[in-house]
């Protein structure tokens, strides 16, 4: 018992005396084998020259075994392990396996004629430490007593006392030097060495010829109970165990955009106490004590730790971009099968787009952004509905009038809008050429475009009407610019917009060295550049969030020169591929996102309307699968880091239906099916095929045979999002009014009255009336926009909606009025 | 007192403004060349997964020049047509790579960019990788062979490339040195596998750099830097192991991106940000000849670790522009206005040529430059001289042996070669070029010469007229 007591007490006194840096080279991988003990990272060793060798001791588990080999460890040199001018100790155990006749490295950690020192068996198998200080005085000292027997564990404690000027080797816990020591008094400098910390070598050439275990560096000397418990067998990490590990910092809300008013929380373990800094700087045991929770506006970084007593634990920080009151407008612009490498920002060595080189200086770009796969329809329905057009039951493309996006799909067109944005789409519209699919019934106010494709000569519509039944293709993207500077000019200062401008790949006359291909690019950075002049005169542009990105790579297959280019990406348009998957992507909204960096973040194009919906904080329908997820931390620069954990599909159409052809998953993305487009894209291997997409973007280096689990573990992501797609895809129909008495009689003698009515929450004020008659038989209809009042979406996913009527919208020949609304949906 | 505060703001003010070089007389030159990287391996360029904003920033704030040439696919011969403006086939080397023991070195009569900027006052220095001779017992161990017979002040960097296995050794100039030869110390000695140091290359060069720019801020001075990365065996430093999503080559990549921050910033705060003209560019396109190579004894999983030249065809050691298309930035604030962009061609050539005029050096007489003056290009209203149009020589395998021209947006091969064996099912000699337009098709995809017979013959005619300039004029060792 009053062992035991003993013991606690040494243990417990021991606790915060751990070595400088331990290496106890245990663990099963070599990689483990190299780490420091107690998990200071930046100590951890390298090997040198070549793998090292390992043995096994029993009790200490791995040892570094440089028997003959002249490979060796290498520790940084860092200030933490250095010498300098204090006391120093070096615990380590050795084991010589065979008598070279020659000297063995132990230690080595003096560059050349330098300073630092050595450790090192001599050609009689005594040991010889070399003490070389930066006042280029040298200090050798020698083992006189036992010397080593081969294949012997002995331990070796080197101890320099600067205070007493005395160097000592002990082994085995007996002094091994010469009595008392070797006097280092001529030693007046540093003895930190220039160079890094080598283990198992002298000079980088000749071995240990012996084994090396559980060396221990520390930065005092040891106690001589210490150096007897050492000897006696005792490891460093039973010694010396590490400090319990002190818990990180949760930060509530994470880092991401943020609107004014949020409260901040901090939470870690009972018994530690939190200190925070919001200034950048490192939390101490002096900053800022957390105790209620932090108004975070006008905060944009909180770094937070825990402590127990003094000492600190992990840092977690927390970024935050400060979202102003009023919702951004969006202006999106969609390229078509503008590939990766097409403009200037990103590389193109034949094509020149300062506007949008300018769009990219000024705001974020993108390097991992993909769509969802070939084809115009599956691109724009993803971009609109942020799913997957495997979900919309339709085809490549439409052909014919009985098909078209269902009504009963809520798009981003339709959420901003529900919020008041103006709304239009100015280009091509790929998701149905009859009236109930049409943009205009879809949620956007203004549509100006062609609804088929531009191959089949389509006529040239504003909404429903034909503007021109022949239009040329040579000045389609004139007019379409024209009608988006005009949408613009006719907007009131202050109406919300949301401006979706997608013109189709349109020749173009110009002087791109590229010829052609590169006018079309050309003429198109022009528009853009059009529109950003455009948002510049209306003082629009520092509340506009502008997104360019196209919904294909280049085309790779066109038989002839003047083609796009999606730079070092496999292959392009039609496959699936990363050239035909990957665009470009930026996101400008001066004052918000930071202008002139880039993202290497992973996001794909279903996630723009769950993003831009989280911006201007629209309604987002939670009553259907999505495949996007709110990305807007990314989207605007407040988190730069890609998720590691982010899946992305594509899907390609063939025969009659969507065939799921990749997945990615982090960075390594498989392909299920393999189609080539490009004349060049030799790759004639059957699938699956595992790529890691960000060390090897050109999909050269096959990975499925060497990496089994990852293919295994992208499959089991594959068999889970495809359970989502096996459900309905959109909720039933519902009735456009919920719950409300069908007719309302009102006297119209106050002053303004309430009338309340409930509807799906997927509904837009434009299709409903409020209706009034005096006799039950004719009706008049009013807008109903004019009379909102409070309106409260549930969790159901209905509204129940508020109007405030006064009674002077009615005629005042009558007492009392019969109301109802009217939806013009079905 | 309030008076005899104002005069002395005024003088400090004054002498301030006396001390401070007007930004165009005599400007800093600091000119990096890369070693080895591919077109592709910038985020200016379109890397996806290699960050480099530093670099992207000089971009942004200066000129870009999508079309740049280095001299040639190999790393001697393009570090000879750095240094002197001159078509490596004028070398005399007779061979595009200078082994430790050849006996061959740059001549002491050509005239280096260094020796002109001395000449005008200028304080030079070299980190980095020489590879332009190396003194050894063919050629009785002479100090022609190293950089400060060639107008260097001073130097620490390799003799040859990092691979060399012996030979790569790292040298510093020293007055007291003795090793390998006088006046220089070898700072070690075979350094392919010693690895801290090896790792540590870049950080070394950045360091010695960032010290001359803050000891010269008073001088005009040339900073030639020239890291031996991302040349196989790749390796960076410790503070960048592991940053980024390209790996290895990546992290390496994204080190020398910081180390052209840290001196963007060292500039700035030293205030000589608009008295120095940087040039960032490389000497060759990307080893691809090792990019299936899985474990390669040297050089380790180097399919993973050579850089990518897309969108052009090939890689180092070739004259398909893949060979030879590199990253071609010039960064000047205040002289070169921001976000400019030069469609035309231009090459390592102009280097020379151009910064000799900034300096007031006359171009250098008897004998043929390549490179033209392109300070049009910087700021057309202060230079109004036009550079004229580009034409290029293509040298390459061999003793820099003639493959090629170009002029305008055409380029003629007249021979063919790759590192990787491969030819891309083409066949091309003199008498049957094969003949690009590698501005309408920078991949090299569609041979147009059936169809454009005076173009080739334009070509043809550029060739012999270099040809005969050559052999006429020879070089300063002999016969070309």
């Amino acid at each position: 018992m009053r062992l035991l007591t003993a013991l606690f007490i040494l243990t417990t006194c021991l606790h915060g005396q751990e070595p400088a840096g331990h290496w106890a080279f245990d663990g099963n991988l070599a990689s483990q084998r190299l780490e420091e003990s107690y998990g200071r990272e930046t100590l951890n060793a390298t090997a040198e020259t070549a793998p090292s060798i390992w043995g096994s001791r029993i009790n200490f588990g791995q040892t570094l075994a440089n028997e003959s080999f002249p490979q060796y460890l290498s520790l940084p040199n860092l200030a933490e392990l250095a010498p300098g001018t204090s006391d120093f100790s070096i615990s380590v155990w050795l084991k010589r396996t065979s008598n070279s006749g020659s000297t063995a490295g132990i230690i080595d950690a003096l560059g050349g004629i330098g300073n630092g020192f050595q450790l090192f068996f001599q050609a009689d198998n005594s040991i010889r430490v070399r003490l070389d200080d930066t006042d280029n005085q040298t200090v050798i000292a020698d083992t006189s007593g036992p010397q080593f027997a081969l294949n012997t564990w002995r331990h070796c404690y080197l101890a320099i006392d600067r205070q007493n000027d005395r160097v000592h080797i002990l082994l085995d816990g007996i002094e091994a030097t010469p009595a008392g020591g070797i006097d280092i008094s001529s030693l007046t400098g540093s003895l930190t060495p220039n160079q890094n910390w080598w283990i198992g070598t002298l000079n980088s050439s000749t071995p240990s010829h012996g084994e090396i275990d559980d060396f221990a560096i520390f930065q005092r000397l040891l106690t001589p109970g210490e150096i007897s418990e050492l000897a006696s067998g005792k490891t460093i990490l039973s010694l010396f165990p590490p400090a319990p590990e002190i818990p990180r910092v949760e930060i509530d809300p994470p880092s991401g955009p943020l609107p004014a008013g949020n409260l901040g929380t901090l939470t870690g373990e009972p018994d530690f106490e939190i200190r925070y800094t919001t200034d950048g700087t490192e939390p101490t045991k002096t900053s800022p004590l957390y105790s209620v929770p932090i108004l975070l506006d006008g905060i944009n970084q909180i770094l937070a730790r825990s402590f127990s007593g003094n000492n600190p634990g992990p840092i977690s920080e927390a970024n935050y971009l400060h979202l102003p009151a009023k919702a951004p407008n969006v202006l999106l612009i969609i390229a078509d099968d503008l590939g990766f490498n097409d403009l200037g920002c990103y590389g193109a060595a034949s094509v020149a787009t300062p506007n949008l080189d300018r769009l990219a200086y000024e705001g974020l770009r993108f390097t991992q952004f993909t769509t969802t796969g070939p084809g115009d329809l599956a691109t724009q329905y993803a971009l609109l509905t942020g799913r997957l057009a495997i979900r919309a039951s339709l085809p490549e493309t439409i052909t014919t009038s009985t098909l078209g996006l269902d009504p009963n799909e809520w798009t981003l067109a339709e959420s901003l809008r529900k919020n008041d944005y103006e709304t239009a789409l100015i280009g091509a519209w790929h998701l149905g050429d009859r009236s109930q699919s049409y943009p205009t019934a879809q949620g956007f106010s203004l549509f100006y475009g062609l609804t088929k494709d531009i191959e089949l000569s389509p006529p040239l519509l504003e909404n429903s009407t034909i503007i021109n039944p022949t239009p040329k293709a040579g000045t389609l993207l004139n007019l379409m610019t024209s009608r988006a500077t005009v949408f613009l000019d006719g907007l009131a200062a202050n109406d919300s917009f949301f401006l979706c401008f997608a013109p189709p790949s349109l020749p173009a006359t110009g002087t791109s060295l590229l010829g052609d291909y590169g006018n079309r690019i050309e003429a198109l950075d022009q528009s853009v550049g059009n529109l950003l002049t455009k948002l510049d005169q209306l003082d629009r542009s520092n509340d506009t969030l502008v997104i360019f990105l196209s919904d294909s790579g280049a085309d790779r297959n066109t038989g002839t020169f003047s083609t796009g280019s999606n730079g070092q990406l496999r292959d392009g348009k039609d496959t699936t591929w990363e050239g035909g998957l990957r665009t470009p992507f930026i996101a400008r909204w001066p004052g918000v996102i930071a202008p002139g960096e880039d993202s290497q973040a992973v996001i794909w194009i279903p996630d723009l309307f769950p993003s831009i919906s989280a911006i201007c904080q629209s309604y987002l329908s939670s009553d259907r699968p999505l495949d996007g997820r709110d990305e807007s931390a990314l989207i605007l620069g407040a988190v730069k880091k890609p998720k590691a954990e982010k899946t992305t599909f594509s899907y390609r159409y063939s025969a009659s239906d969507y065939q799921l052809a990749t997945v990615r998953s982090g960075p390594w993305k498989l392909h299920k099916t393999r189609i080539n487009s490009d004349p060049e894209n030799t790759t004639s291997t059957a699938p699956p095929l595992l790529y890691q997409l960000e060390v090897d973007p050109t999909e050269r280096i096959r990975r499925e045979s060497s990496e089994p689990t990852r293919v295994a573990t992208l499959d089991s992501k594959i068999t889970a999002h495809q359970t989502t797609l096996t459900g309905p895809q959109l909720p039933a129909p519902r009735p456009a009014i919920l719950g409300v008495s069908g007719i309302t009689l009102v006297p119209v003698v106050s002053s303004t009255f309430e009338f309340n009515f409930h509807r799906p929450a997927t509904s837009l004020n434009e299709h409903y009336f409020l209706q009034h008659s005096s006799d039950l038989m004719s009706w008049d209809d009013l807008p109903l926009s004019a009379f909102i009042g409070q309106s409260e979406i549930l969790m159901d996913g209905t509204e129940r909606v508020q109007l405030v009527i006064p009674s002077s919208t009615f005629p005042s020949t009558s007492s009392s009025r019969f109301i109802r609304i009217k939806s013009t949906r079905p | 007192m309030t008076l005899l505060k104002n005069v002395l703001l005024v003088f400090a003010s004054l002498t301030a403004f006396l001390a401070a070089r007007p930004a165009l007389e005599k400007p800093n030159l600091v000119l990096i060349f890369l070693d080895d990287c591919g077109y592709g391996d910038f985020s200016h360029t379109g890397n996806p997964s290699i960050h480099t904003p530093n670099i992207s920033r000089m971009v942004r704030g200066g000129l870009n020049f999508p079309q740049f040439y280095t001299a040639s696919g190999a790393c001697s011969a393009s570090r000879y047509a750095l240094l002197t403006g001159r078509n490596p086939r004028r070398s005399g080397f007779g061979t595009w790579v200078l082994p430790p023991t050849s006996s061959k070195y740059i001549h002491p009569n050509e005239i280096t960019i260094a020796e002109g900027l001395k000449n005008q006052g200028y304080q030079t220095a070299f980190f980095g990788k020489w590879h332009l001779g190396n003194p050894n017992s063919a050629n009785s161990f002479t100090s022609n062979s190293f950089p400060l017979a060639h107008g260097f002040d001073t130097w620490e960097g390799t003799n040859v490339s990092n691979d060399y296995d012996p030979g790569a050794d790292l040298i510093r100039s020293d007055p007291n040195g003795t090793t390998p030869i006088a006046g220089y110390t070898m700072i070690a000695e075979d350094i392919l596998y010693k690895q801290p140091l090896h790792e540590e290359l870049t950080k070394r060069y950045r360091e010695r750099a960032l010290q001359f720019i803050s000891d010269q801020k008073e001088h005009p001075f040339l900073l030639y830097l020239a890291p031996n990365m991302p040349h196989l065996p790749v390796h960076a430093s410790s503070d960048f192991k592991g940053r980024s999503l390209r790996g290895l080559y990546g992290d390496c990549i994204e080190e020398i991106d910081a180390m052209v921050g840290a001196l963007l910033t060292r500039l700035e705060d030293e205030g000589i940000a608009e008295n120095t003209l940087i040039v960032f560019t490389s000497d060759n396109g990307p080893w691809i000849r090792f990019e299936n190579d899985a474990s390669h004894p040297k050089y380790d999983e180097a399919r993973i670790l050579v850089g990518s030249a897309f969108p052009f065809r090939d890689g180092k050691g070739s004259t398909w522009e893949g060979g030879v298309r590199v990253p071609g930035v010039f960064y000047w604030p205040g002289t070169i206005k921001p976000a400019t962009v030069v469609r035309q061609p231009a090459s390592t050539f102009d280097i020379l040529p151009t910064i000799f005029a900034l300096a007031g050096e006359p171009r250098p007489s008897g004998r043929t430059l390549d490179g033209r003056d392109i300070r049009f290009y910087f700021d057309n209203q202060t230079w109004t001289t036009t550079p004229g149009e580009f034409s290029f020589i293509y040298t390459g395998s061999g003793a820099n042996d003639i493959y090629g021209a170009r002029k305008g947006a055409f380029k003629l091969h007249t021979r063919l070669y790759s590192q990787t064996g491969n030819n891309y099912g083409f066949a091309a000699s003199r008498s049957n070029p094969i003949l690009f337009n590698v501005e309408t098709d920078p991949h090299e995809r569609f041979d147009i010469s059936g169809s454009n017979a005076a173009v080739v013959s334009e070509l043809d005619t550029i060739i012999s007229n270099f040809e005969s300039s050559v052999n006429t004029e020879k070089t300063f060792w002999g016969n070309p």
